[in-house]
């Protein structure tokens, strides 16, 4: 009875969401430029942060949500093989201006992380950005994290409960191969070792990959 | 409300009026639910509140009232409203002169072209938005774009019928 009381007080616990806040100075280099004159289309394939799309739907034209976390964490939790992540992305080439990578890659095998680089470059139009957060690599932080935007380009780091998927911590230049189709335009490192990345796709470059094939 | 009864004008006794049993469309704060238990097929159009429960497939137009899409409700529509509210399961492009709400329950596939928008940590979301800033003329039916032979049909489907 007592061990029975135990487990349900554990049960009945309510969950700690750890929290770190940082001000994020690739933010605000990322959010230069987007604005709805511009026409811009945004592209978050990240778990769903009700911050994040009014910040940012405020200032854009067009936002486009498409969480593949939410499928992958079912999939894995169901020990199904994860289905290519390029049919999760079903938009047509060239398609947006900016996409935002949010610890995601940390969390995906290096087949999957890359299939989903490839299938960034496609979507992107030339000249546009994609913008990288990764974990430090001696992060103590298994779960996947989401980064909701505050004022004054804040972002407060919150792990998500149910998250399951395996952590793949990347080196820099383990990050910098696997982003090889886009050019490297700067990287932030902060304390506690978490890295931003702002990659651009050549102005000047066709679109030659073909995933849909 | 409370009223005398007329007809025995000595007594002090006093009964409830439940009123009559079908109410003007127009009345302010009235709303229509329908219930888990109900499906239809086709187009709704009304001037009052509106509450889904149950199964709808079809088109939605309700330009000066609140649609609210409870938990319990699956819905296929292209929806016209004033405010939009989200808990349960659509596939759809939403048109809304006011705000839309989408809550952590909800499973909404579609595009969103709206006022103002809040979305709660944890809600599914397959979604295009555009919000409408000042100075536009009028809320603009949602452009987004869809690749053909998309893996999720459902999203083809409401996606292309807004574009």
């Amino acid at each position: 009875l007592l061990a029975t009381a135990k487990l349900t007080r554990a049960a009945q616990k309510p969950q700690v969401i750890k929290e770190t806040l940082y001000t994020s100075i690739m933010l605000e280099h990322f959010s230069d430029g987007l604005t709805p004159e511009n026409q811009v289309r945004l592209l978050d394939p990240g778990p769903v942060c009700g911050r994040n799309i009014e910040f940012f739907a405020r200032r854009i034209k067009r936002l486009y949500v498409r969480d593949v976390f939410t499928p992958l964490n079912r999939e894995w939790d169901e020990g199904l093989s994860p289905a290519r992540l390029w049919k999760r992305l079903d938009y047509p080439k060239m398609s947006f201006d900016a996409i935002m990578l949010w610890d995601l890659l940390d969390h995906l095998d290096d087949d999957l992380a890359a299939q989903l680089v490839l299938r960034c470059h496609d979507l992107i139009k030339p000249a546009g950005k994609l913008m990288v957060i990764a974990k430090g690599i001696k992060s103590q932080v298994p779960k996947m994290r989401s980064y909701a935007v505050q004022e004054g380009f804040e972002l407060v780091a919150r792990e998500i409960p149910d998250s399951r998927l395996p952590l793949r911590l990347r080196q820099n230049r383990e990050m910098l191969a696997l982003m090889q189709p886009f050019i490297e335009m700067r990287i932030f490192m902060y304390r506690d070792g978490l890295r931003e990345f702002m990659f651009h796709k050549n102005s000047n470059e066709p679109t030659v990959l073909d995933l849909d094939t | 409300m409370l009223r005398k009864n007329h007809n025995d004008k000595g007594s002090k006794e006093v009964k409830k009026d439940f009123g009559p049993a079908v109410q003007p469309a127009s009345a302010p704060g009235q709303k229509t639910v329908i219930g888990e238990h109900i499906s239809i097929k086709g187009d709704i159009k009304g001037k009052e509140d509106l509450v889904i429960q149950g199964k709808v497939q079809g088109g939605i137009e309700l330009p000066d009232c609140h649609l609210t899409i409870g938990t319990k409700g699956q819905v296929e529509a292209e929806i016209q409203a004033a405010n939009v509210t989200i808990s349960g399961h659509l596939v759809g492009n939403i048109q809304a002169s006011g705000k839309v709400q989408i809550t952590k329950e909800a499973d909404f596939r579609g595009a969103i072209s709206s006022k103002s928008i809040s979305v709660e940590d944890g809600a599914f979301l397959q979604a295009s938005i555009e919000l409408i800033k000042e100075g536009d003329a009028k809320i603009k039916r949602p452009t987004p774009i869809i690749a053909p032979g998309s893996e999720t049909l459902e999203l083809g489907k409401a996606e292309k019928a807004g574009a």
